[in-house]
């Protein structure tokens, strides 16, 4: 077989590699597009205590041994995130919300909320080294917010007033329940569509 | 008399782009094996107390169907136990799917974003299963040249890199839907 036949076939094949690598990574892109854009603002769900009214309060035991205020006031704001083991969004937000905490610690405190299973809870709390949170298991703090898709997440300013809450799928969702409260609004989607 | 035309260097790329697939898969189980676990566990198909085990287990066989695929060791049989493999993974997503219980993590591993249970996945499932099947067909074995061995070698790699392609299209699918639905 001619070495050329051998070099041309191999360069149609390097071609054909190639485009398959620059079409996977668009694909890829436009996956990354859909999440960030993916609604302005964490979505309210109608359900739960509304922004403006007062937190159910709990006193919770964390996975690590110590208790949780939730809902009373305070010397700080809190973030009540809600998250599962089986939610791969959820362990993709970790991070942020660390970053999250250490950049606002003056004034917020972020907790960590689940329910099930103790021992899988446990096990998925060492795992992704949760330690630095204080992760609480509750069914009655879930239902109390009527969480019914994860990851969802709750701010409550000093007093244990609601100051904005929704489902949470990316930084900017996150982030956005500081912005309303910082606007005093409802929901950053409310201000958007109201402005 | 269609297959009997079937080169054996198609089925050798098939094969070895499936081995890939299944390689990458499950090395990337391996790295986050208490995601796997989770994945296993909300399936919701076998007792919690014996996740671990079949976790343990699953990515063993898939290992193993993996290197005995690109290695070309006990093809008829390795090939038989990948089809088994991927129907088994099939049924139990269809399952979950019937149920209700879509919004688990399908626990596919893999370099494509992580998604959640479709019926997109089934249909890709399945057609592994019947590229699978197409391993299984006699054909005539010939000596191989220099050619064969890149056309092997580059095969192998885009059927993986469509298989990624794929993937990644079902998972953004489902990401427009919700972006649609407004979740």
């Amino acid at each position: 077989m001619s070495i050329s036949v051998i070099i041309a076939i191999s360069v149609l094949w390097i071609v054909v590699v190639c485009l398959s690598i620059t079409v996977f990574a668009l694909a890829r892109q436009i996956g990354i597009l859909y999440e960030r854009i993916a609604p302005m603002g964490a979505l309210m769900l109608d359900d739960g205590p509304k922004v403006g009214e007062q937190a159910p309060a709990f006193d919770l035991a964390t996975l690590g041994g110590e208790r949780v205020k939730i809902g009373s006031p305070s010397a700080h704001g809190e973030l009540v995130f809600f998250l599962s083991p089986t939610c791969p969004v959820c362990k993709k937000l970790i991070p942020i919300l660390r970053s999250m905490r250490d950049k606002e610690k003056q004034w917020l405190r972020v907790i960590l909320a689940s329910d099930g299973d103790e021992l899988r809870q446990k096990k998925f709390y060492a795992a992704a080294k949760l330690q630095d949170f204080p992760y609480v298991l509750s069914s009655d703090l879930g239902m109390a917010f009527k969480v019914a898709k994860l990851p969802y997440a709750v701010l409550l300013d000093e007093a244990g007033i609601v100051r904005g809450k929704g489902l949470i799928n990316n930084r900017e969702q996150l982030e956005s329940l500081l912005t309303a409260k910082e606007l005093a609004v409802e929901s950053i989607q409310q201000y958007l569509h109201t402005s | 008399m269609l297959f009997s035309v079937l080169d054996p260097l198609i089925v050798r790329m098939i094969a070895c782009g499936i081995g890939l697939m299944l390689l990458v898969g499950a090395w990337q189980k391996i790295n986050d094996l208490e995601m796997f676990q989770a994945a296993v566990e909300a399936y919701d198909l076998i007792p919690l107390a014996s996740a671990r085990a079949f976790s343990l287990s699953f990515v063993f066989i898939e290992l193993s169907i993996a290197v005995f695929l690109i290695c070309n060791i006990a093809s008829s049989l390795t090939v038989i136990s990948a089809i088994v493999l991927m129907s088994l993974t099939t049924f139990a997503i269809s399952i979950n799917l019937i149920r209700g219980n879509a919004d688990v993590s399908c626990g596919c591993g893999g370099i494509e974003d992580e998604q959640r249970l479709s019926w997109g996945l089934v249909s890709r499932n399945i057609v592994i299963v019947v590229m699978l099947g197409m391993c299984l067909i006699d054909t005539n074995s010939r000596a191989y040249n220099l050619l064969d061995g890149i056309n092997l070698l580059f095969g192998a790699t885009s059927i993986y890199l469509v298989y990624l392609l794929f993937s990644q299209l079902i998972a953004n699918r489902e990401r427009l839907t919700r972006l649609r639905e407004g979740s």
